[in-house]
């Protein structure tokens, strides 16, 4: 069957490789090599070896003497640390409330849900107005200090992640065996230390599902980030840094190799956290 | 096994059942014929009390519950009160409900007022909203319908939601028919070709947009896809590597005796994927369909580099026409028009949300749990 199926390759996958090769891996291949060239179009480029890459961690770039991407990193590592204990936990504890059988649960459930429909730029407008107005009551504003911006954001990605998180445990928590629990209370074990002991172990693997969607979500951020504080040095987080390289390039007409080189950084980070997330759960699985 | 517990009329039983029911020790059953018996008015002298020697206390009280409330539905109000509402355990019961429901109130809260907030606002008059954006419009304040008539007018917003709702439909359908049509065939066909073309798509995954943004838009322009119906081809490329990954992994499950069987009936394949694979994969396709339309539906990033330039024509996406409105794009927009043209946007995806959130959430749930 295989050989007949095989005339027809064309038909299959023709549409969807003339798009994706010719869109997609073109792009990619000519992502990479421009990293490495002084290139303004296409067509007009030179190879300047690692000089792109010199000028990111160059602190003449920098803010304070330190290089603007190495602040966005750690402020972006910052804010997934942050994001993962917060949108869990409160995913979690929710999934928690929602899977004890009461009436009216699924009403909540997709109430609890929809702000993750929502595009990153309305949520950050909304959030923007939200978050000027509490600090309007206090004679400041989101642009006063850095730190409300960042701390604006966490609230942010928790309103809108908090539900999608909290999905994923609910399936996980329908899927631990009733009797698991009930033998645990037979044995003496309070509501407490069930949960601790059978229920987290249960929902492990979901755990992990959700805490590499939470760090690639935070590692991606740039629409949210966009709309709360604008582009900003002392608010960026990676991706927000790696436009701010080339906003003012477009107008000037140089050089976009140096965005292209701070992404090409980028992707090996976020590749990094993929590989991880796939290695952790091999080893989940091998485990189970 | 008979006892030598004496009489005891129901509620002494009850009480004594709950007592003993998530003790350590036996508890004590009532058959449900026992109780019709007494229902009856004999007035049998001894109830066949049994000791059970089996089951965890826990499974007895689940019986006896039971049977109590075959009971109270059969002649509601002839237990004794205390069952019903003097319980400890259901009062404990009834006060971790209350309690529960109002925490999940609460959430619920938070999560409609900032709507609200948004809602109330896009009524008042531009300078209030800043001053003070938490009370509701009176008097000068309240502009009525103006902010929206404005928003209308100046976003284009109808041009704008066209140019999204065809984007995302286009992309979708397509998307869905090429993907399912290229992850059969890879699947299907294992040579080191489709080997490589499948791991090749499924890469394109990790790699972060901004690392592809700035070729893709020269060579955009070069190809003259920078338009409405480009950006269609550009969000097959990018939609490839999640719908191929989900749609092979589902394929894989399809039986191959009934495409075999189809072929043998004279299908081609041709046939045999749109007549008989097509449609076993439904379940896959809707959860797919819903994870690239709320993408592309909310995408901001690549209609802003395609098509960004068209400010004040309309012919943009709804996300990208809400940027230019705040970065000036419209000339100046007052934040209460401002305010109106983000309700504006949020109108379709509520109503999408509420035809199919069913399905919504069961395809992101399974989006999730399998990308």
């Amino acid at each position: 069957m295989q050989k007949y199926y095989k005339k027809y390759a064309p038909v299959f996958l023709g549409p969807l490789l003339i798009c994706f090769v010719g869109i997609f891996v073109v792009s990619f291949c000519i992502g990479i090599m421009y990293s490495f060239t002084d290139w303004v179009t296409l067509s007009e480029f030179q190879f300047n070896g690692l000089k792109n890459f010199e000028r990111i961690f160059n602190p003449a770039f920098g803010v304070n003497g330190v290089p603007t991407f190495w602040t966005a990193f750690g402020r972006t590592a910052l804010f997934a640390v942050v994001s993962i204990i917060t949108i869990n936990l409160n995913a979690f504890l929710l999934a928690l409330l929602l899977t004890k059988g009461l009436r009216g649960s699924n009403v909540y459930r997709s109430v609890f849900f929809m702000p993750n429909l929502i595009g990153g730029i309305v949520l950050g407008y909304i959030w923007k107005l939200i978050l000027n107005g509490i600090l309007g009551l206090m004679n400041t504003n989101l642009t006063a200090n850095p730190i409300y911006g960042f701390i604006g954001l966490v609230i942010l990605m928790n309103w809108q992640q908090v539900g999608y998180m909290m999905i994923i445990y609910i399936a996980a928590l329908m899927n631990v065996p009733e009797e698991l629990n009930e033998s645990a209370e037979i044995d003496g074990a309070g509501k407490m230390k069930t949960t601790l002991h059978v229920t987290i172990p249960m929902v492990l693997p979901s755990i992990t599902i959700c805490t590499f969607l939470t760090l690639s979500n935070s590692f991606k951020l740039y629409d949210q980030n966009l709309a709360l504080s604008g582009l900003n040095d002392s608010t960026n987080l990676l991706a927000a840094d790696i436009m701010n390289t080339v906003a003012p390039n477009f107008e000037l007409g140089a050089s976009l190799g140096p965005q292209q080189a701070k992404s090409l950084l980028f992707f090996l980070i976020v590749a990094a956290i993929s590989g991880l997330q796939v290695f952790a759960t091999r080893r989940k699985e091998q485990e189970a | 096994m008979e006892n030598s517990l004496t009489k005891l009329d129901v509620k002494t039983l009850i009480d004594k059942n709950m007592e003993l029911g998530y003790d350590e020790t036996d508890a004590i059953i009532v058959t449900y014929d026992d109780i019709k018996e007494m229902q009856k008015g004999k007035e049998t002298p001894l109830y066949k009390y049994s000791l059970i020697e089996y089951g965890t206390p826990a499974t007895v009280g689940k019986y006896f519950m039971s049977q109590l409330k075959a009971i109270e539905k059969e002649k509601p109000g002839f237990l004794p009160l205390t069952i019903k509402k003097g319980a400890s355990k259901k009062r404990a019961k009834l006060i971790s409900n209350i309690s529960i429901y109002t925490i999940l109130t609460i959430v619920a809260g938070i999560v409609f007022i900032p709507l609200l907030i948004l809602f109330m606002n896009s009524f008042k008059e531009g300078s209030a909203i800043s001053l003070e954006p938490f009370v509701f419009p009176t008097g000068d304040k309240f502009v009525g319908v103006d902010n929206y008539l404005d928003g209308f007018k100046k976003m284009n917003f109808f041009m704008s939601l066209g140019y999204s709702l065809f984007i995302t439909v286009a992309s979708t359908l397509l998307i869905l028919l090429f993907t399912s049509m290229t992850a059969w065939f890879l699947v299907r066909v294992k040579t080191i070709w489709t080997q490589i073309i499948y791991y090749m798509i499924l890469f394109s995954q990790v790699v972060p947009f901004q690392l592809v943004m700035l070729p893709m838009n020269k060579l955009a322009s070069i190809m003259n896809i920078n338009n409405l119906f480009g950006i269609v081809l550009i969000y097959i490329a990018f939609g490839a590597g999640l719908s191929v990954f989900m749609y092979s992994g589902f394929v894989k499950s399809v039986p191959l005796e009934i495409e075999e069987a189809a072929m043998i009936d004279g299908c081609n394949p041709i046939q045999t994927f749109f007549k008989i694979v097509f449609p076993v994969l439904k379940p896959t396709t809707v959860t797919i369909a819903i994870l690239n339309a709320m993408w592309i539906w909310n995408d901001y990033l690549l209609p802003s580099m395609i098509l960004g330039t068209a400010a004040g024509t309309g012919k943009t996406t709804l996300p990208v026409a809400i940027q230019m409105a705040n970065t000036g794009s419209y000339g100046s927009v007052s934040y209460g028009t401002f305010m109106a043209m983000i309700t504006l946007t949020l109108i379709p995806i509520v109503i999408f949300y509420l035809f199919g959130q069913k399905y919504i959430i069961k395809g992101v749930t399974a989006g999730a749990v399998k990308g």
